[in-house]
């Protein structure tokens, strides 16, 4: 980039639906301005920006059901730029496209602040089939999320992960339309919170890919709950959204619920079945909306992804309410000379803009910390009762004291509203807390009743920080297969580690790339275009290299991490550490777990080595290292088959044998960036040998299965159902489940 | 043609019905032989004569036996000479054993029907059985054109071909062909359509089909029309405000139809079609499938599209991009949507996902237009039931339903309760079986059988339960929490297709088990069960 004009690009959406004439969308509330950053996704501002097709996204706007595509905004035109991009136009196809661009890079941005690092999407997979060999799964980097702003013809929009797309559907409205004229089309792409929505699908499917499994009753309910929060309160962080409802309050502190209302107007739009914020509240029988009371019972009896997530988001709001109110009962008591009581009429127009200032603040505060709590759940399976766990570890681990009482507020609505954690006999915030290393090593050698000191975490600890800091010299020691016996096991594991070495050369490759472009300019120092890859993978830690922002590079560098951390908890592993991180790697004799053709034994997948990097309460940057590492295991539907499949002679090749459903279980730990200490482990209730686990699995799967909404197969990959098929009506109850 | 016609094999049970479940496949088809007075000839209803294709089950497979043979047998177990005929409703697996017109070579051809029941909608006088029809053959023209369409992008790498096939399987259920484009030739004809529409393609068929004047009573279906041009007697269409129906010549036997029910709601589970709605075709607009109704009805071209003309690229311009091309819009989508190697991120099929449900709709509204029959036998109080798919917007009209018999009223409820036979709806499928309490406002398994009745209470469910299951794509046929249910009723008196033989439930005191047993025959080409018209509870011992 030559020019030193980095410029912020500012773009005009709808905050409100357009076909949608609420009685909220009266005045400036209908159209908001987002504003980002130019690093975000940097484009040359003297040359075209069609599409836009950026760094994270790119907008197709293919219409096969009118055999028709639309053609292509420029933003970077001059009537676009230097106008905040086109005005609101719902006729405008290449408004629909600014619109669907500027919110999900806004909500991408917002995931990115939170998190401290760039967002991946889930990677391609492709199976490739081998007549001599097993079936080969192919990972591919996902560069950009494809969106399709007039894919469909329905009132549904959705994220498909197999494409890696959003598809978001048009429909003309019926005569039951409660707010657009019948007739008209309406556009689910220029829903704001819509649009939010399927975003942060894609986006926590590519932080966890394992989270479109429905493997318990809040799995779906947790994906569909976290993408309703994060669109209201993406809203929400706009406070000209909230000024007239919080004018409607007349300044009754009391009446500050009625936020909800409006929270639950967004979630209405365009009418698609949305029922997650059912539990918010109503209309009393004087046509009065009021805020619903939590009901501890709600969370027990709620039955279907919808009904759960409806009491995660009800849950969240609440927190939400009690800290805004916490924060503006100062303003009040100002504004009201020290009574607390406002005098009867209009709210002030300068304490209105403080207050929906104030919620639009505690609204990005909440927000972060839902993101950031996706960090720290388990790896697989989790609970509603596990994600309150990883929120309050996770503002813990950055705020040790909790001066605005904002994890109070979370257990006080999490309580409210019957989300516990399974089998915690004490609800307090340290209990909360996912367990240190030390205090799960203590609990490991009171149960086998052993006192062994704790001198032996430090090994766990140099050998990560080893690995993280000087990856190439802990490849070469890991290559040789030192443990390992039998011809083709060695074998196997020779491949391993020359895959390993493959992406150490995709991360030098990249950097390379990179190094050239630089070259060209420089006079004074010139780079052998012939060095070869590898060479440029210092030993250096690739995490925190200074092209974090190339999301590729990043994307091989972990997975280079991962490999290597496959290797080395494959050759060092010891069986003390299994047993802590809850991993079974021993040579149990249960045949359905999925076993690693390189050692034989129970198999460690990976999944992620990622960094998180975030301001704590003193402003100093808090790094730290997320690895997951996941197992699996068949399950089936009858208990006699399952003994008989648990009983066969064990074998790598039975991993691919028919099952019912996958049961799986694993462990995230965190570990510091500057001493390699491991801080926490957030452990799946269960592990995979655990038959418990596996039979609450199957009791899901065997409801979920027979929830199924019909007799017949559906033609649909399952992980494309999972999202396409959320948005349909629920079942009516009279049948078997 | 009259030719002799042999005796009987299934001579009349003593009293009572025996109820003959053929092993044909997976599918229904039923004969009921009640004792006729003191004829030493049964009096036969048989209900349904259908099965999927390659269903059949592997033992029968084995020897190379088909359905033809299958029929052949109940030719002989009726002597040639069915009574009554029942036809619940009209899917692949309950009416493809009948003839077509004009198959006088077909084995079902040889065997003389007297009457035949039908269900109220199948009525060509009705005008909401009219109406049915109309948007059952619209909705039907789309999933054909939705299915060519998706068949045609088959080639295209990478794209998920698995709506294209369970569209296909929907198809075949409804009208025994799985291509779009043979279901939009056969309909196009019956239609009235001229050749030179149908031959110049499944579009130009749909076109002209969809904008073909509605003909009265005109049904494209052969094979009901087959059968009732066999019938000697009479055709009689049932509706549950009607009956009970004696059967002709029987003293014992009343037969009350319970469904389809009139309640356009609860048949349809769609809100009444309202004079004041708009429509798109046959479908209310922002309902499901109207969308892909006006994409089919402006051909899918650019005309359809929500946009003034200024704004729309037409596809097929895009399509033939070149190298050479200079428009950056036509450069843009060379690189994105058309990109080597990104194929599987195209979506030129996915807007047609609609179809999924709109043919999960379709089928379950065509079960729920089943006739649903309970045969009363007099005597005892015992009763049949017999549910074809019926769903559960049938099941729950049936809460209602009551009727005056001899000056004193008889419920459905009252009937369920003294239930002895059921045969389990859409082969023990999901909805077609509620689940409920005694005290649930709405039928249910636990308001059947109740008291002494529950002591020999048999479940019939005709499903080849080991192809369904092992399917490549598996239909929950039956499914396992009803499996489980009916399993717990009968204390494991279930009788299926395959596996045929029944197994017991170990709480099961085994006097009751041995007498089931004794009434219960499993034949190679037919599971057998007798339900005497003797009180229950009198023999225990």
């Amino acid at each position: 980039m030559t020019s030193a004009f980095r410029p912020s690009r500012r773009l005009k959406v709808f905050a409100f639906d357009p076909s949608t004439a609420r009685s909220f969308a009266g005045g400036t509330a209908s159209s908001v301005t987002i504003t980002l950053p130019f690093e975000l996704d940097p484009q040359d501002p003297e040359a075209p920006f069609i599409g836009p097709k950026g760094e994270y996204v790119e907008v197709v706007d293919a219409d096969p059901s009118s055999g028709a595509f639309y053609a292509p905004i420029d933003l970077n035109d001059a009537a676009v730029l230097h106008n905040d991009g086109l005005s609101p136009a719902p006729h405008d196809p290449r408004f629909h496209q600014q619109m669907v661009y500027a919110v999900s890079m806004n909500t991408i941005a917002t995931f990115e602040k939170a998190l401290g690092r760039v967002i991946q999407w889930s990677p391609h997979e492709r199976k490739i089939e081998h007549a001599d060999k097993p079936t080969e799964w192919v990972y591919a980097f996902t560069k950009r999320l494809r969106i399709y702003p007039h894919a469909l013809r329905e009132a549904n929009a959705y994220y498909n992960p197999d494409k890696k797309a959003l598809l978001f559907g048009y429909f003309t409205a019926g005569s039951a339309s409660r707010s657009a004229p019948p007739g008209t089309t309406v556009f689910t792409c220029l829903s704001h919170d819509i649009v939010v929505h399927e975003t942060v699908h894609a986006i926590l499917d590519g932080l966890h890919p394992s989270y479109a499994e429905d493997t318990n009753p809040d799995m779906r309910a947790l994906h569909e709950a976290f993408a309703d929060l994060i669109a209201l309160f993406q809203l929400f962080s706009f406070p000209s959204v909230l000024e007239d409802q919080i004018a409607k309050t007349k300044g009754d502190l009391g009446r500050q619920s009625l936020l909800g209302e409006l929270a639950q107007e967004f979630g209405r739009a365009v009418g698609r079945g949305c029922a997650l914020r059912d539990f918010l509240g109503g209309p009393d029988a004087d046509g009065e909306w009021q805020a619903k009371e939590p009901d501890p019972a709600a969370y027990r009896n709620a039955d279907g992804p919808h009904a759960r997530g409806a009491v995660l988001v009800a849950a969240v709001f609440r927190a939400y309410l009690t800290i805004y109110k916490t924060r503006v009962s100062d303003l009040f008591r100002i504004a009201s000379g020290g009574s607390g009581v406002l005098r009867d009429g209009e709210i002030d127009p300068d304490l209105k803009c403080r207050l929906a200032a104030e919620a639009a603040q505690c609204a990005r505060r909440v927000m972060r910390i839902c993101i950031r709590a996706m960090d720290y759940t388990p790896p697989v399976n989790v609970s509603f009762g596990d994600y309150l766990r990883a929120i309050i570890t996770a503002d813990r681990d950055l705020f040790p004291e909790d001066a605005q009482r904002y994890r109070a507020a979370f257990i006080e609505a999490f309580c409210a509203w019957g989300i516990l954690p399974a089998g915690m006999p004490v609800i307090s915030e340290p209990a909360l807390c996912w367990p240190t290393l030390v205090q799960a090593e203590d609990n490991r050698q009171a149960i086998n009743n052993i006192d062994e000191g704790l001198d032996w975490l430090e090994k766990i600890q140099s050998n990560l920080g080893l690995m993280l800091t000087q990856p190439r010299q802990m490849l070469s020691h890991l290559s040789s297969p030192m443990r390992i016996s039998g011809k083709e096991r060695r074998a196997s594991y020779r491949l391993e580690a020359e895959r390993t070495e493959a992406e150490a050369e995709n991360v030098g490759l990249k950097i390379r790339e990179r190094l050239l472009r630089l070259n060209d300019k420089s006079t004074t120092m010139q780079l052998n275009a012939d060095t070869p890859a590898r060479a440029l993978v210092l030993d250096v830690n690739l995490l925190e290299i200074q092209g974090s922002r190339d999301r590729e590079i990043v994307y091989h560098a972990s997975n280079y991490y991962q490999r290597l951390l496959w290797l080395m908890m494959n050759c060092a592993a010891s069986e003390r550490f299994a047993e802590l991180m809850g991993l079974c790697m021993d040579d149990t004799p249960l045949a359905t777990i999925r076993r690693s053709r390189t050692t034989g034994m129970p198999s460690l997948h990976v999944a992620s080595v990622r960094i998180a990097k975030r301001p704590g309460q003193r402003g100093q940057m808090e790094r730290e290292y997320v690895i997951e590492v996941i197992q699996t295991r068949r399950g089936y539907f009858d208990a006699d088959e399952q003994q008989g499949e648990d009983a066969r002679k064990p074998n790598p090749d039975l991993s691919n044998r028919q099952c019912d459903f996958l049961y799986r279980t694993g462990t995230t730990f965190l570990v510091d960036a500057r001493s390699f200490a491991i801080r926490r482990l957030i452990r799946t209730p269960h592990r995979i040998d655990d038959d418990a686990g596996l039979a609450l699995c199957r009791d899901h799967m065997a409801r979920a299965e027979a929830h199924a909404a019909n007799a017949f197969y559906s033609g649909r990959s399952p992980r494309a159902a999972a999202f396409a098929a959320l948005h349909n009506p629920a079942q009516p109850k009279d049948g078997f489940q | 043609m009259n030719t002799r016609r042999p005796t009987a094999r299934v001579k009349p049970p003593s009293s009572g019905v025996k109820v003959r479940m053929y092993r044909q496949g997976h599918g229904d088809c039923f004969l009921l032989a009640f004792r006729k007075g003191r004829s030493r000839r049964a009096y036969f209803v048989l209900i349904d004569c259908g099965r999927k294709s390659g269903s059949t089950p592997t033992d029968l497979h084995a020897d190379g036996i088909e359905f033809d043979d299958v029929i052949e047998e109940l030719y002989k177990d009726c002597g040639g000479k069915l009574d009554l005929v029942v036809v619940t409703h009209e899917h692949q697996d309950h009416v493809s054993g009948f003839p077509k017109p004009g198959e006088d070579g077909h084995p079902f051809s040889k065997i003389e029907v007297h009457e035949l029941w039908l269900a109220w909608t199948e009525s060509e006088d009705d005008p909401t059985a009219q109406a049915l029809r109309e948007r059952y053959n619209d909705t039907l023209l789309s999933l054909a054109l939705v299915h060519e369409k998706l068949s045609r992008l088959k080639g295209l790498e990478g794209q998920d071909t698995g709506l294209a096939d369970e569209i296909a399987e929907f198809l075949e259920l409804e009208t025994g062909h799985a291509q779009g484009r043979d279901v939009l030739r056969e309909m196009a004809s019956a239609m009235g359509v001229a050749p030179a529409d149908i031959s110049a393609g499944p579009e130009q068929a749909f076109a002209a089909a969809s904008n073909a004047p509605r003909i009265r009573g005109k049904r494209y279906k052969e094979r009901l029309q087959g059968l009732r041009h066999m019938v000697k007697s009479e055709i009689k269409f049932l509706s549950p405000e009607d009956g009970p129906w004696p059967l002709p010549g029987l003293d014992e036997v009343r037969v009350y139809p319970f469904g389809p029910p009139r309640d356009a709601k609860l048949l349809t589970s769609l809100n009444p079609r309202k004079a004041e709605e708009f429509h798109v075709g046959p479908f209310a607009l922002g309902s499901p499938g109207a969308g892909l109704f006006a994409a089919f009805e402006g051909e899918a071209t650019a005309s359809a599209a929500p946009f003034e003309p200024r704004y729309v690229i037409e596809q097929a311009s895009v399509f033939e991009t070149q190298i050479t091309d200079v428009d950056q819009s036509h450069i843009y989508f060379a690189e994105t949507y058309l990109a080597e190697g990104q194929e599987y991120r195209r979506i030129d099929g996915d807007w047609m996902g609609e179809a999924e449900g709109l043919a999960l709709r379709l089928n379950s509204e065509v079960n729920n237009t089943s006739l649903v029959l309970c045969f009363e036998l007099i005597d005892s109080g015992r009763t049949l039931l017999f549910t074809g798919d019926a769903q559960r917007g049938s099941w729950l009209s049936w809460a209602d339903l009551a009727w005056d018999v001899d000056g004193r009223q008889v419920t459905a409820r009252d009937l369920l309760g003294r239930c002895s036979l059921y045969k389990v709806g859409h082969h023990g499928s999901h909805n077609a079986t509620l689940n409920g309490a005694l005290d649930s406002p709405h039928p249910n398994l636990a308001w059947m059988a109740l008291g002494p009745y529950a002591q020999d209470f048999v479940a019939m469910v005709p499903s080849n339960k080991t192809w369904a299951w092992g399917k490549k794509r598996p239909w929950r046929h039956p499914m396992k929490a009803i499996e489980t249910a009916l399993h717990e009723k009968t204390e494991g008196r279930i009788l299926l297709i395959e596996p045929a033989t029944p197994k017991k439930d170990a709480q099961a005191p085994q006097a009751e088990w041995d007498a089931f047993l004794d009434r219960t025959q499993i034949e190679r080409f037919a599971v057998e069960h007798w339900v005497p018209d003797t009180p229950v509870g009198g023999n225990t011992t």
